[in-house]
């Protein structure tokens, strides 16, 4: 995390402009992967590898049916997203859930509810032209999630790109992702290696979009985590448009929004499926 | 990352952090006990080392024990489990020594096992065991997973001090599922229905449990400063549960068994939770023994304060009734009906107890069931309380046998309703209801309306007005004594009630009648003591009774000797068979289920085997079962097993009948393409097993003296014969106590050309493997086919030729009604014929009637066919409403139909519901009405409670296609 932060100041010691990108475009026009995940924080997700300062709100969920095993579990979060672009190359991230249910369905039923997990991150811009973009990133998950008598501390890094397509992008990354328990249990530390593949398709001269992902994990199980499919309806606001040969852009503030889901279709994960919808405003 | 992740696991607490050397954190630090030269040690229990303990005592060589010279503990050695456990590393025995430091034999725990849930793979399986000192304290710990789910990691303690009064644990578990799960961690308390009973202290609780479904446990859960579980019967002990921290458990309670723990606790990945708790252990039945020591913990670790009251009974000499005492705050009227209890105590002799200072204070004394008297104290310092026990009624059993002493049951009845209304009553909630409840339904004599005599033999009773009567099985006559009127037992020569019983010739010699399904104490749902279950059996004038009890031999030698029993009787010695862990059967049900109950004798009784000589009998299908038996020491070639209840019967999830385990379709053939999953697993063998799953020989058609289910029953059975399965059909009590089933009713008479005393195992048994059997709850049904020169016996060892002549002879003792001969082939009733007893010219005192019936007249030609009888009154009215093949529903609202007007779960409906089917209904039942009590309208009934009397006869085959065999009657 250090490391990412000291390079991206070095790499960044020069006057900021905007770079015209295509897929970065910072019209509010929509961009990157559906951010809908299955774990706290987002951990392992692939992320935008746009820098963008934005602030909103996301309320989600997820939901798993194992009859067989007389299991069942309802999750439901609300959450606060800050992106804060340091410069046209950095981006400092957080989400603050600010409220977390889990309920377990089972022969004697409960339940646990309180503050969510809090993610702090970095996006590092490595590389960007008008037509693709290339990034590293990284995050911290901290243990303030309901627990009982040890909490979670989760990182995950990883790199992700985009490349301009007609009317949209083809968007991937892949991340590894671990996790380790504080408290006087046993570590119970793992692993696992996360990856992602999709594209976006803009609908003309307007700000909606629909994106559609294959999200794929190894190890977090224990063995083959999930092949699925995510999918998104994007809405932004704000001047629509391209980029000037020149460089001038629109300045690219408006809202945005997002209704995303993501359902595991082979491997062992047992959620069924997992549900965000979030909203906000664009900064830049 | 890794590197950081490896660090996080660095200062791990106890076991937390897996290893093979790890040590549990002991438990309970803050908790001290004080004595005199006190001294703690661990040992391993060696052959020839099973110390003295009763019918509830498991220990085993290889067992592990912790002993103070207070209490001993001890802990079965992992190939040990019993009961629902699915391996050992469970409290299996806790026993106290006397002030002379003799260890006692009162233990009364079947075991204490750890569950994270209530799912049977979140029972713990302990995979390593191990003991050692910790300074002064003698130390076993366990480690392992949920059954067969190695993702959540248990550890536990078990520690005893120099001076404890019981044992100190703690559990540590770790959930490593990638999921968050439900954790309930727990001991859970094992009883079984009949034994310890567990109370709490709080509002509407003691020993009220909350009631509860397997989909609404969270329901009956509740927080409580502690539970405390009585003996109930015997000299046991009593076992308290108390956190060691100044925080409730939560418990689950209920008859079968009660679980203990901390508040369910969603646990995600990674996380963990520790349960310390100490189990206070104290010689005496009452939960106040056992309340004392919970209270003395929540004394050190939750400072309460508490005072002592010394309590004194006057019982005017007249013991008897089962007097106990709930403590309630408050001053309670005694018939309240919501109370906040605090302990409990028998009264049976004085008591003292610690209750919690402060306030008012009642005494609410039940005797006979009843309420019976009041007193209030209040509880600001330590004090000393009297009670006087008002008068009950006394009167005098004289009965004799053919005009001598001897051993007999007598039941009691009330006279009239007005009496019945008035003694009516239950055990503190539970069990069954009585009227009178002489004593505890289930434990030793008198017990509910039956007491056992032998010579004149004082009984104390409620004062009322009852009839009294008494028989020696259902061949002798009826012996009654009525509206007798007794009032509260003034000093004065107590009344003096006789009955004189004699028998009757209405057996033939050869024919030995036999019950082959009876319980005693050894069973964990039995608590009546040997010597009353001995003498039970001699009271019942059976020949041969196979000792039975749950997933142990038991063979009452002890008992037997005593009473002299051998002359009289002869005592096959087996098990049956109860399946309490779940297992996946079916592959087309999510449901996991057991595999029914089955019988089998003989086994060799071995007083230090983990079972007493019997195998392991859980996660086993019956072909697994069966095989375990014979490694056992079952003898394949003249040994018994048998099918029992086969169909209906659940609680907690686990069937009592195979059929119905099996989701068995009676509308379908048993075997063929297409056919129910069940069906094909019914006759398949088991990988690894020498025997196919319907590789026994026998199968209960009456079961209970109410033969509540016989329909059913014998619907299995006759589909079964018509699919070319024959075997034999029996009739049994499955009496457990003296309260519930009476020994006898049902029986078998069986046909061997033996007597009691020039008795031969296998041949007898040989006899019951053929269906040389009519089964009875009172008549007498004999039947023989005449075919030219030869004379057969009924059977399903052989196929006749479909011609001959079958003579018929019914005979029954006086007060059994019979009024109908019904002929039963190929599973339908052919014929019914009137049934007319004249008093037999030759047997005094018998009834009989005669009838011949020509073979070719009643079965089919050209096919394979089975012909039986029964005798006795009309059955009740039944229909098969669901359309599966079996009887259901009966006719409940007596308007001389069945239909869906019958069926308990339309009782809101005003019109037909609508059926996919027309007449075949999603919902049914019951077979028969809950009548409860009701005054019984006959003799019959006041002897065989809600019984009726009824024979059938095993079949005789007929090889009607000629191919040399019986194979199955033609669809």
């Amino acid at each position: 995390m250090i490391a990412l932060l000291l390079a991206a100041w070095a790499n960044d010691a020069r006057p900021a402009i905007l770079i015209p990108s295509k897929v970065c475009n910072p019209v509010g026009r929509p961009s990157g992967p559906v951010s809908v995940g299955l774990l706290p924080g987002r951990l392992g997700n692939t992320v935008d590898p746009c820098v963008r300062t934005e602030a909103g709100i996301a309320v989600g969920g997820g939901l798993l049916v194992d009859t067989p095993d007389f299991y069942g579990r309802i999750q439901a979060f609300g959450a606060l997203d800050v992106r804060v672009g340091l410069s046209e190359r950095v981006e400092l991230h957080g989400r603050f859930e600010g409220f977390r249910l889990d309920n377990v369905i089972a022969p004697v039923a409960v339940s646990a509810s309180g503050i969510g997990a809090t993610s702090i991150g970095m996006t590092v811009v490595l590389e960007q032209s008008l037509d693709h973009v290339i990034s590293a990133h990284g995050q911290v998950v901290l243990p303030t999630q309901p627990h009982v008598n040890a909490a979670p501390l989760a990182l995950d890094a990883g790199m992700t790109a985009a490349r301009a397509v007609k009317n949209g992008d083809l968007h991937g990354g892949v991340a590894v992702y671990g996790q380790g328990m504080l408290g006087r249990g046993p570590s119970a530390g793992k692993a696992a290696l996360s990856g992602r593949i999709g594209t976006t398709q803009r609908i003309t001269k307007t700000g909606l979009a629909f994106v559609l992902d294959a999200p794929l994990s190894v190890g977090w199980t224990g063995g083959f985590d999930h092949l699925g499919l995510a999918g998104a309806f994007r809405f932004g606001t704000g001047r629509v448009g391209d980029p000037t040969p020149d460089g001038e852009s629109p300045d690219g503030r408006g809202l945005y929004g997002e209704l995303g889901v993501m359902a595991p279709l082979f491997g062992r994960e047992r959620t069924l499926a997992a549900l965000e919808l979030k909203i906000g405003a664009r900064f830049r | 990352m890794l590197a950081l992740i490896a660090l996080l696991g660095c200062n791990t607490e106890g076991c937390l952090g897996g290893g093979p050397d790890c040590r549990v954190e002991p438990p309970c630090a803050s908790l001290t006990f004080t004595c005199d030269g006190g001294v703690a040690a661990w040992s391993r229990v060696e052959a020839g080392g099973v110390l003295a303990s009763n019918n509830y005592g498991a220990a085993s060589p290889g067992d592990w024990v912790l002993d103070n010279g207070t209490v001993r503990a001890t802990i079965s050695d992992l190939d040990h489990p019993h009961y629902i456990a699915p391996t050992g590393g469970n409290l299996v025995d806790l026993q106290t020594y006397g002030a002379d430091g003799t260890l006692r034999a009162d233990d009364a725990l079947r075991n204490i096992y750890h569950v994270g849930g209530l799912l049977p793979t979140e029972a713990v399986a302990y995979t390593a065991i191990e003991a050692f000192m910790d300074g002064e304290n003698a130390v076993v710990q366990v480690r392992g997973t949920y059954d067969d789910d190695g993702d959540v990691d248990v550890y536990t303690r078990y520690e005893l001090g120099p001076c404890d009064s019981g044992v100190r644990v703690r559990t540590e578990l770790v959930n490593r599922h990638v999921e968050p799960e439900s954790v309930f961690l727990a001991d859970v308390l094992y009883i079984g229905g009949r034994g310890l009973l567990a109370f709490a202290p709080g509002e509407d609780l003691g020993l009220k449990h909350p009631s509860f479904g397997l989909t609404t446990l969270k329901a009956g859960l509740r927080e409580v400063p502690w539970v405390a579980a009585g003996a109930q019967e015997g000299e046991g002990t009593a076992l308290s549960f108390t956190q060691c921290n100044d925080q409730p458990v939560t418990a689950l309670m209920a008859q079968e068994l009660s679980a203990i723990g901390i508040p369910p606790t969603l646990l995600p990945y990674g996380d963990f939770l520790t349960y310390e708790r100490f189990i206070g252990v104290a010689h005496g039945r009452s939960v106040a023994a056992a309340s004392d020591i919970a209270l003395d913990v929540r004394r050190q670790l939750a400072g309460e304060r508490l005072v002592r009251v010394d309590l004194a009974v006057d019982d005017l000499g007249l013991p008897g009734g089962r007097p106990h005492g709930i403590i309630v705050e408050g001053d309670v009227p005694l018939d309240a009906e919501v109370t906040t209890p605090v302990t409990h105590v028998e009264l049976d002799r004085g008591a003292s107890f610690l209750i919690p200072e402060g306030g008012t204070h009642t005494l609410l004394v039940e005797r006979f069931g009843l309420p019976w008297t009041r007193t209030t104290f209040t509880a600001d310092a330590d004090q000393s309380v009297s009670v006087t026990l008002p008068a009950p009624g006394k009167v005098t059993l004289d009965v004799t046998i053919d005009g001598a002493p001897d051993h007999a049951l007598v039941v009691v009845w009330p006279s009239d309703a007005a009496t019945l209304e008035a003694v009516q009553a239950d055990y503190l909630g539970h069990f069954t209801t009585c009227a009178p409840m002489l004593g505890h339904p289930y434990g030793a004599d008198p017990s509910c309306n039956r007491v056992l005599v032998s010579g004149p033999t004082d009984l104390a009773l409620p004062p009322g007005t009852y009839d009294f009567f008494s028989v020696a099985g259902p061949f002798t006559t009826l012996a009654a004594a009525r509206g007798v009127v007794v009032p509260p037992y003034d000093g004065d020569e107590p009344l003096v009630v006789s009955l004189a019983v004699e028998s009757l010739p209405l057996l033939r010699p050869g024919m030995l009648t036999a019950d082959f399904h009876v319980h005693g104490s050894a069973s964990f749902d039995s608590s009546i003591p040997d010597s009353d279950r001995v003498r039970a059996f001699l009271a019942s004038r059976l020949d041969v009774i196979a000792a039975t009890d749950h997933d142990q031999v038991h063979d009452y030698a002890e008992a037997m000797d005593a009473l002299d029993a051998h002359d009289r009787m002869e005592l096959l010695v087996g098990l049956e068979t109860t399946g309490h862990i779940l297992q996946p059967i079916l592959e087309s049900t999510n449901n996991p289920k057991v595999v029914g109950h089955w019988i089998v004798w003989p086994l060799p009784f071995d007083p230090e085997g983990p079972w007493r000589g019997a195998p392991w009998d859980e996660k086993a299908l019956p072909g697994e079962l069966f095989t375990r038996f014979e490694d056992a020491g079952w003898p394949a070639d003249s040994g018994v097993i048998q099918l029992n209840h086969p169909w209906g019967g659940i609680q907690f999830g686990r069937d009592f009948g195979w059929a119905t385990a099996l989701e068995m379709d009676f509308t379908k053939p048993l075997t063929g393409d297409d056919v129910p999953e069940g069906h094909a697993l019914f006759s398949a063998t088991p990988a690894g097993s020498r025997y196919a799953n319907d590789g026994y020989h026998v199968q209960e058609v009456m079961n209970g003296t109410d033969n509540g289910q016989f329909e059913q029953y014998r619907k299995v059975w006759h589909y079964l014969l018509n699919e070319g399965v024959a075997r034999g059909g029996t009739a049994n009590s499955d009496s457990h106590t003296l309260g519930g089933n009476i020994l006898g009713f049902p029986q078998n008479v069986v046909l061997t050309r033996q007597a009691v005393g020039t008795f031969d195992q296998p041949t007898f048994n040989a006899a019951v493997r053929a269906g040389r059997i009519s089964g009875t709850t009172g008549p007498v049904l004999e039947a023989r086919l005449e075919a030219g020169d030869n004379v057969f016996e009924v059977g399903v060892d052989r196929a006749h030729a479909p011609n001959g002549t079958v003579v018929v002879e019914v005979s029954a003792a006086p007060w059994v009604p019979v009024t109908e001969l019904r002929v039963i082939v190929n599973g339908e009733v052919a014929r019914t014929e009137a049934v007319t007893l004249q008093d037999d010219p030759v047997r005094l005192g018998v009834r009989t009637a005669s009838f011949t019936f020509d073979v070719g007249g009643l079965v089919p030609a050209g096919s394979d066919a089975w012909l039986a009888f029964e005798a006795g009154t009309p059955l009740p009215l039944f229909a098969d409403l669901s359309c599966d093949g079996m009887p259901d529903t009966g006719d409940n609202n007596g308007d001389g139909t069945v239909d869906w007007r019958d069926v308990d779960d339309y009782a809101e409906l005003t019109s037909e519901p609508e059926t996919e089917v027309p007449g075949c209904y999603d919902d049914y039942g019951p077979l028969r009405p809950d009548e409860g009590i009701v005054l019984p309208a006959d003799d019959y009934r006041a002897v065989v409670p809600n019984g009726y009397p009824l024979s059938f006869t095993n079949p005789f085959l007929f090889d009607g296609d000629g191919d040399g065999a019986y194979t199955g009657v033609p669809r």
